[in-house]
């Protein structure tokens, strides 16, 4: 193209002084001018902050379903996102979860004393998630995760969050659905040995590795059984009796009280 | 984001005193004192010589069992002051592993969220400059299983420099960096020194050579050298030789391309037979040889 | 947000200077970086057009965040003219098209929501057109002189813009059937002008 615009037309179309004639004369010619458009003055500050917008829209990773969806449910993107990275440990935990579920369950309608191993089975399955939810061997990414300021007491509470919310849940329905189950009572038999067994493990974990300290707690469990089953004149699901939730109430409350206190220092 | 003025006055580098770290009743650490400042400091020392260990105390990763230390003017000990360090701390660990279905974006926005980097957008943006710095910016949508080890490496070393650290520990940072890689890694570092304290353990001499005014000798627990490269190889000097005769067993020695032996040892020769044996002037590497007693004295 | 990354195709070699066709079909392979030359090339001139015809800077800059973000959609559906290097009628046609959206949300008028048409090259504009789109050369600039702002304005957006008669009134804020015997009697003086 032989014919540009004169330095003066462009200053006063860049400035907007020109009148509307010169403005849409000048207009015509820069649609197609490369020439021309290029010697306009550019706004340096402004085109590297509309180039940042637009590359945070376009260049923004694909959040999981998971991640959506805790959203969804109003917490904040960064903890979704600490919720929803978890090691593939903890997926096979959840896949196992349901198989041992659905096979202690059928187990229970099946053989004549099958819901004694249902009964014990289903309080450590979340003593066993949280058991492989953080920490060096279990954790791909631990070692580049122990050194941040999440790191520590508060990373793996969140982590157990990730895995009681999936494990009472299923563990809950699964119960529901025992032969003697009538009411909602008897369907959360589990829940407090289950949870003060959890408390009690990241207690333990200030010590011991994790995965150690859900083995010792999950042995006293089975320890405990194998001692009211031996026992003269005990049985098992003494264990679950009105008078031992009682118990298991009050470790819990204690067990939780030096956690959140462990929490607050931490 | 990044704070300018620093409220928690984390200035200083590293200071340990009597720095002791026992595994059972095998002490990785015996008694090291350290004083670490801006600048670019490298860690040599045989495997098992306590390097990681000692990056592991300084990045608040393990506890030392004895001695004071203070890292950035705060003490790892109280865990308030543990959570401050921590915040301007980036860590390499020795063979970083991740989450292999991540991709390389998510990965580093993850750990910037664990490293409390402000909100989405700043995050994003601050990942997106450590994945150029580290040359992997096309690669950023690319799941992690589908790196090479090279790339994973950089990934490891972009997760270290996000949040402007004060402090650098690297473990063994170039393994599997071709050789460009590694001069854009000596940049990369040689210009966050300027403000930060790098500490770099590595058995890469080359790095330490091109890169540290200041080299830290580790061996079984205990510092044995600490001061310029320079220093170290002056040590050496007049203990490096060259000559034509294959040296007896038991002599450190090696076969250099046109058919002469180099030859690490005393002074007064041990080597009766070395008629043509001509003195060379040593390199950082030989220095470190002989100084770790992989020759006899 | 929707999620708008795509899957990888192969991407041609490109750089700061290649030409803009090159640019979008890297554009198209999911290439952020051509996305950003294109951006800094064509976003200066753009903004300043737009800000002719709304004074508004937040509501033009949403509008080119919206164009680019067209451009990253939509940038497989660009059809280069054979010969053309250069896509600035095409982005001008989807910048304008952006601020009209702009405007009708702020507005807050009840207008059927449609989705903009596919965005495509002024290839078809009549000859009459043309001539008035050369008005930088000929004795064109004298007559619209002569023509009343209104007149000017609904040519403008017409012609020059390359806008539907209903965009046109949106934009310009006046009905219809007022844009449409605007442009004739303008054309019709500016006949006459040019022709006596």
């Amino acid at each position: 193209m032989s014919w540009h615009l004169t330095h003066d037309q462009l200053h006063r179309y860049a400035t907007h002084t020109a009148d509307d004639v010169t403005a849409m004369s000048a207009e015509a010619h820069l649609t197609h001018c490369t020439h021309c458009r290029d010697r306009l003055p550019t706004d340096e500050a402004w085109l590297e902050h509309s180039w940042a917008n637009l590359l945070d829209v376009v260049d923004r990773p694909r959040p999981s379903p998971l991640e959506r969806l805790l959203g969804t449910l109003g917490l904040r993107e960064g903890t979704a996102k600490l919720l929803a990275a978890t090691p593939a440990l903890y997926r096979a935990w959840l896949v196992a979860m349901v198989i041992v579920l659905a096979t202690t369950l059928i187990l229970a309608h099946e053989i004549p004393r099958g819901t004694l191993l249902f009964s014990f089975t289903v309080p450590v399955i979340p003593l066993a998630g949280v058991a492989l939810a953080y920490g060096r061997g279990v954790d791909p990414a631990h070692s580049l995760a122990s050194v941040t300021p999440w790191a520590g007491p508060r990373l793996l509470l969140l982590r157990t969050c990730a895995v009681l919310a999936p494990a009472l849940t299923l563990c809950t329905v699964a119960s529901a659905l025992m032969p003697s189950v009538a009411t909602a009572y008897e369907a959360v038999f589990w829940l407090l040995p289950a949870l003060a067994m959890v408390a009690g493990c990241l207690i333990l974990g200030r010590w011991l590795h994790l995965s150690v300290a859900g083995g010792v707690i999950g042995g006293g469990w089975l320890l405990l059984m194998a001692m009211f089953a031996l026992m003269e004149g005990a049985d098992p699901f003494q264990l679950f009796s009105p008078l031992a939730q009682a118990g298991w109430a009050t470790a819990l409350a204690l067990l939780a009280a030096i956690v959140a206190l462990r929490m607050r220092t931490a | 984001m990044t704070t300018t003025a620093d409220p928690t006055g984390l200035t200083g580098g590293v200071r340990a005193r009597g720095l002791v770290r026992t595994y059972g009743t095998r002490r990785a650490l015996s008694g090291i004192d350290l004083d670490l400042g801006p600048g670019v400091t490298g860690l040599l020392g045989r495997n098992g010589a306590g390097k990681t260990t000692l990056l592991r105390c300084l990045a608040t990763d393990l506890e030392a069992t004895l001695g004071e230390l203070s890292v950035l003017g705060l003490d790892p000990e109280r865990s308030g002051e543990r959570t401050a360090i921590r915040r301007r701390l980036g860590y390499l660990p020795q063979n970083p592993s991740f989450y292999p279905h991540f991709t390389a974006f998510g990965l580093l926005d993850y750990m910037a969220v664990l490293k409390e980097r402000g909100g989405r957008r700043e995050r994003h943006e601050e990942v997106r400059r450590a994945l150029r710095g580290v040359d992997l910016y096309d690669r950023r949508h690319t799941r992690i299983r589908r790196l090479s080890g090279g790339m994973r490496q950089r990934l490891g070393l972009a997760a270290a420099l996000l949040g402007d650290p004060r402090l650098l520990l690297l473990d063994e940072p170039t393994i599997g960096l071709d050789p460009e890689q590694r001069i854009r890694f000596r940049d990369l570092v040689s210009e966050l020194a300027v403000h930060s304290t790098v500490l770099l353990s590595t058995h890469q001499i080359e790095d330490v050579a091109a890169l540290c005014r200041r080299v830290l000798v580790l061996d079984q627990g205990r510092m044995i050298f600490d001061g310029a490269p320079a220093e170290l190889v002056a040590r050496a000097r007049g203990r490096v030789w060259e000559q034509g005769a294959r040296p007896p067993a038991g002599v450190t020695s090696w076969r250099l391309a046109d058919g002469r032996y180099r030859v690490l040892g005393p002074a007064e020769s041990d080597v009766p037979d070395a008629v043509d044996r001509v003195p060379v002037e040593p390199s950082l590497e030989d220095a470190y040889l002989l100084l770790t007693g992989s020759v006899p004295r | 947000m929707k999620f708008l990354r795509r899957a990888r195709q192969r991407a041609p070699e490109y750089g700061p200077d290649s030409p803009d066709p090159v640019l979008l079909s890297a554009v198209a392979a999911g290439e952020t970086d051509a996305l950003e030359i294109l951006h800094r090339r064509h976003a200066p001139w753009l903004r300043l057009r737009l800000r002719y015809r709304c004074s508004d800077t937040d509501q033009l800059d949403a509008a080119l965040q919206e164009t680019f973000l067209a451009v990253w959609r939509n940038a497989g559906s660009f059809r280069p003219r054979p010969g053309d290097t250069d896509a600035g009628a095409w982005l001008w046609t989807i910048a304008i098209r952006q601020l009209i959206s702009q405007l009708r949300k702020r507005a807050n008028r009840w207008i059927a929501e449609t989705e903009p048409e596919p965005y495509e090259t002024i290839g078809d504009a009549s000859a009459e057109d043309t001539v008035l789109l050369n008005i930088e050369h000929g004795p064109l600039g004298a007559a619209l002189h002569e023509l009343s702002p209104e007149l000017r304005s609904a040519i403008q957006a017409t012609v020059l813009d390359g806008l539907t008669v209903r965009e046109a009134a949106e934009i310009l804020r006046i009905p219809e059937g007022t844009v449409k015997t605007r442009v004739m009697r303008a054309k019709a003086r500016l006949r006459e002008a040019l022709t006596t």
